[in-house]
């Protein structure tokens, strides 16, 4: 049974090269293009790992990542985060929100497999 | 006869508190418990953590406890953390 | 090509973002833009640089970087959007656009206006803040080229689960950079009561582990959980650095723990009793210590040993005993159910079962010197008495075996010294005259021969007269006048109940004890006597015992449906039954390098039913210097074996000393390997006397056999 990951971003172009990649490692790919789409596939699915960017139309990544560790049946769930920012209080800041891991925008898919792996593997 | 706990499918961090609570309670009433661990599917390491609590609790109140009939799921992840105290117990079982 | 429609939808939302950009720098006055347009202006240079990494458009990356940066300081107010700015981040939404258009186009993306545009972004941004892309740090990651040996130690911090990081998680990916050689939990600070948290990390995990790998990639394996954790990693070649730094770590608990797993690996080794630090200046202080308790151990030897109760270690061996049954059935299963991993941990099983069977075992072995040190002053003695002059020679007193043997080997042994003194050596004025030395020798000697141990009671003396003893054992009755016996038979004949060859019945022999009681006490120690002798020179009495009572290696054979033990000590080798055609009889004896090898078929001799199949093997048995041949029909192989005693009910049974359970619950019988070959050899010797010409080889008058030699 494939792992399903949570892909949220604003960039269509974005999520789909994401989408191809996971799943041509072989996970399974829901998709949200802000945080308040992503809230909305939290109904009772079984997501292995969330990863989202941080800079998001409606509701940014941080207010996401809350809402996620407050969620009885989604809050045990790995967040990675897809950040350009480099600066360290972000990553504080997502840290201490409960966030576990950032991937640093741009990054190539070998990249980002690399850090999924490191949480779930397919 | 001990009194017998059949785990359910999914024993991971979502379920190990009320585990806990469970297997404590049960703790509490039976002098002998008997954990069946064929169900498990899925166990992490907060799965495990309860079943490795269940093994110290139960010494501690002198109950008897037989962990039996291990799932592949539950046998894979005690050999992929090297979980030697739960391997013992099994083999334990195994034997009697 | 999905990459293609990837690329379709990038290009597509690319140029919306940068109509979105365009739109929002004309329209917005410099104190009228929202932050949402601000927000919006920030993540069309962010979108567009997210999206070309994943296409390796690193021009676009680079560039829009920049950009991103100008946007970023402008969102957090650090910037105001003026004429200037509006005009730089203008001709950025231009260059970004060109660089696309020519993607599109599938041409290389020209440097056009880049330059000038950077530096006037250059300018704009404080000199501090502009990081370069670090995608290129976190791509390259340097290979090493071959496999490396690491050692960590992994104190995940409490907050992993929680955070959605199981380890688990961590040691799979760690298994596919390389391979995982050994791993172990410590749970030391797991409690056993109620402030037990469900949701808390307890478990720390040591970890050998060897793969392709640096330092820095492995440290980044555990990176999202850093957090309130601490990892220690070290090349296999830092040992000693690695264990001080991992085994102090934590509380003493989790010290005790981890210093047994480390122990356990054969990586660690308790100093003395409890120094918990294998630093350079511990070991230096340490050196007197050492010299000081060697030598408080020289002055007690004594108080090194455990006097434990015999009884605690039959309990013991019995549980060890159950214990090999039990490995042995679970190595059968998870052959049977073709499951690697598991196969390869019962084999590690094994062995460890095999120390401990070893170890166990080796417990109540002890030196036979304990018993034979007795002797000197019973050899004093009795040469006293009886006026001979006897010089006692004890050779391989070290020689170990079963305590519960030593025990029961005192009296027997007596038995054999007195007997050798007595009715042995000659007086002194029969010595004279056949020109030997005046004082007598006795030999005792001990040693260890294929799986079994062997004491000889030796003397120089008169030798056993087989006419006399044959002479004596007619008159007392024992055996009818016109009994055929050889040479062997009429000696054993002084083990026989009432039996007594002195013609002068001594103090010390013929007190009704005579040495049939010494042929009993050795068979029940599954044991056997034999007697060399020569007249005028000297009698050998040749006590041949198991190692232990308790367990033996086995080797599997197959007759019919059943299945037989034989002791793996005595088996020489296997081969097939050589295939006649054109024969149907079956072959008394084979000639195997040269040598007569006389065959046993185990079924005819058990009366077994059913047919042999077409293949028949032999196993070649030996005791002593007899070998035999068994005929059997499938051989299964080795298989560790506790003996069972048989009830009394079975206990006439000559070929068979034991039964034991196999793994998969049946029962085998263990055959005696001793009364096979006397059987054997005895009917080997009965065709010869049939035949009336021992001499001649066997392979002269039966032709079928002549070409049976060296069937492999």
């Amino acid at each position: 049974m494939a792992k399903t990951i949570l892909v949220v971003d604003d960039s269509t172009s974005l999520r789909l090269v994401v989408k191809m990649t996971l799943e041509g490692a072989g996970y399974d790919v829901i998709e949200a293009a802000d945080g308040q789409q992503a809230l909305a596939l939290l109904d009772g699915r079984k997501i292995h790992l969330v990863l989202s960017d941080l800079n998001m139309p409606v509701m940014n990544g941080l207010s996401l990542l809350a809402q996620i560790k407050q969620h009885p049946d989604y809050r045990f769930t790995p967040v990675i985060m897809l950040t350009t920012e480099t600066a360290e209080h972000l990553q504080r800041q997502s840290q201490q929100s409960g966030s576990c891991a950032w991937v640093i925008k741009p990054f190539e898919p070998p990249q980002l497999l690399d850090a999924i792996a490191r949480l779930i593997l397919p | 006869m001990p009194h017998l706990i059949t785990l359910a499918a999914e024993q991971t961090i979502y379920q190990a508190p009320a585990l806990h609570q469970q297997l404590a309670a049960a703790l509490r009433e039976h002098p002998q418990l008997e954990i069946d661990l064929s169900q498990i599917e899925e166990i992490d390491s907060a799965g495990a953590q309860v079943l490795l609590w269940l093994q110290l609790a139960a010494a501690q109140q002198s109950c008897q406890l037989t962990l039996s009939r291990p799932s592949q799921a539950v046998l894979e992840f005690i050999r992929l953390l090297g979980l030697q105290q739960l391997q013992n117990a099994l083999e334990a079982a195994d034997g009697s | 090509m999905d990459l293609e429609l990837a690329m379709q939808s990038f290009l597509q939302e690319s140029a919306e973002l940068l109509e979105q950009m365009e739109s929002i720098l004309l329209d917005a006055e410099a104190d009228s833009i929202t932050a949402e347009q601000l927000g919006a202006l920030f993540r069309s240079m962010h979108t567009i640089k997210g999206s070309a990494g994943l296409f390796g458009l690193d021009e676009i990356v680079h560039f829009t970087h920049q950009a991103e940066n100008l946007l970023d300081q402008l969102r957090d107010g650090h910037l105001q959007l003026d004429a200037e700015l509006s005009g730089v981040l203008l001709r950025s939404h231009d260059h970004v656009k060109a660089q696309l258009a020519a993607v599109a186009a599938g041409q290389p993306i020209a440097p056009g206006e880049q330059d000038n545009i950077l530096a006037d972004i250059a300018a704009l941004l404080p000199p501090a803040d502009m990081p370069p892309p670090s995608a290129e740090a976190y791509a390259s990651s340097s290979e090493p080229a071959t496999d490396s040996e690491w050692l960590l130690s992994l104190r995940f911090g409490p907050d992993v689960l929680r955070n959605g990081m199981d380890p688990a998680s961590f040691v799979r990916y760690l298994a596919t950079l390389g391979q995982i050689q050994a791993i172990a939990s410590c749970c030391s600070s797991l409690p056993a009561d109620d402030s037990f948290d469900a949701e808390r990390n307890y478990l720390r995990l040591e970890v050998q582990f060897c793969g392709a790998v640096d330092g820095e990639q492995l440290a980044s394996v555990f990176a999202f959980a850093c957090e309130g954790s601490q990892f220690i990693i070290s090349p296999r070649t830092e040992l000693a650095s690695h264990l001080q730094q991992a085994l102090q770590a934590g509380d003493a608990a989790e010290q005790q723990s981890c210093r047994d797993i480390w122990q356990q690996w054969g990586l660690w080794q308790p100093l003395a009793d409890s120094a918990p630090l294998p630093t350079a200046s511990v070991a230096a202080d340490s050196l007197p210590t050492v010299a000081t308790t060697a030598d408080s151990k020289a002055r007690n030897s004594e108080s090194r040993f455990i006097k434990v109760e015999a009884g605690k270690l039959d309990s013991l061996i019995n549980l060890v005993g159950e214990l090999v049954i039990a490995g042995a059935a679970t190595n059968l299963l998870a052959r049977s159910h073709g499951n690697s991993p598991l196969l390869e941990s019962t084999v590690v099983m094994a062995g460890l079962i095999e120390q401990i069977r070893s170890h166990t075992l080796a417990m109540r072995m002890v030196p036979i010197g304990e018993t034979f040190s007795r002797f000197p002053r019973v050899v004093r003695d009795v040469g006293h008495e009886l006026g001979k002059s006897i010089k006692l020679e004890i050779s391989g007193a070290e020689t170990e075996l079963d305590k519960s043997m030593v025990d029961k080997l005192a009296d027997p042994l007596t038995h054999l010294v007195r007997n050798a003194i007595d009715h042995g050596i000659e007086d002194v004025q029969q010595r004279r005259a056949a020109g030997k030395p005046e004082q007598g020798h006795v030999w005792l000697n001990a040693y260890h021969e294929s799986g079994s141990v062997v004491i000889e009671v030796a003397d120089d003396g008169g030798g056993l007269d087989p006419q006399r003893i044959l002479a004596k054992a007619i008159q007392r009755g024992i055996i009818s006048s016109d009994a055929m016996l050889g040479e062997q038979d009429i000696y054993r004949l002084i083990f026989a109940a009432g039996f007594s060859t002195a013609e002068r019945i001594s103090n010390l022999s013929g007190r009704g004890v005579g040495l049939d009681v010494v042929q009993k006490n050795i068979e029940t120690l599954r044991g056997t006597v034999e007697i060399d002798s020569e007249i005028g020179l000297g009698t050998t009495f040749r006590l041949r015992l198991p190692l232990t009572l308790a367990i033996i290696d086995g080797f599997l054979v197959e007759v019919g449906s059943s299945t037989f033990v034989i002791p793996l000590e005595t088996v020489v080798e296997c081969m097939e039954l050589p295939a006649r055609p054109g024969c149907t009889d079956m072959p008394e004896r084979l000639q195997l390098r040269g040598e007569i090898l006389p065959l046993l078929y185990l079924r005819q001799f058990l009366e077994l039913d059913g047919q042999a199949g077409r293949r028949q093997n032999v196993v070649v048995i030996q005791t002593g210097a007899s070998r035999v041949g068994l005929v059997v029909d499938a051989l299964q192989g080795e298989f560790q074996t506790v003996i069972k005693p048989l009830g009394s009910l079975f206990r006439h049974l000559k070929a068979i000393s034991g039964s034991t359970i196999l793994g998969n619950g049946a029962v085998a019988l263990i055959l005696d390997v001793l009364a096979l070959i006397q059987h054997a050899t005895q009917q080997e010797a009965g065709r010869y006397t049939l035949e009336q010409d021992p001499y001649q080889p066997a392979g002269n008058r039966q032709p079928h056999n002549n070409d049976m030699s060296s069937g492999k």
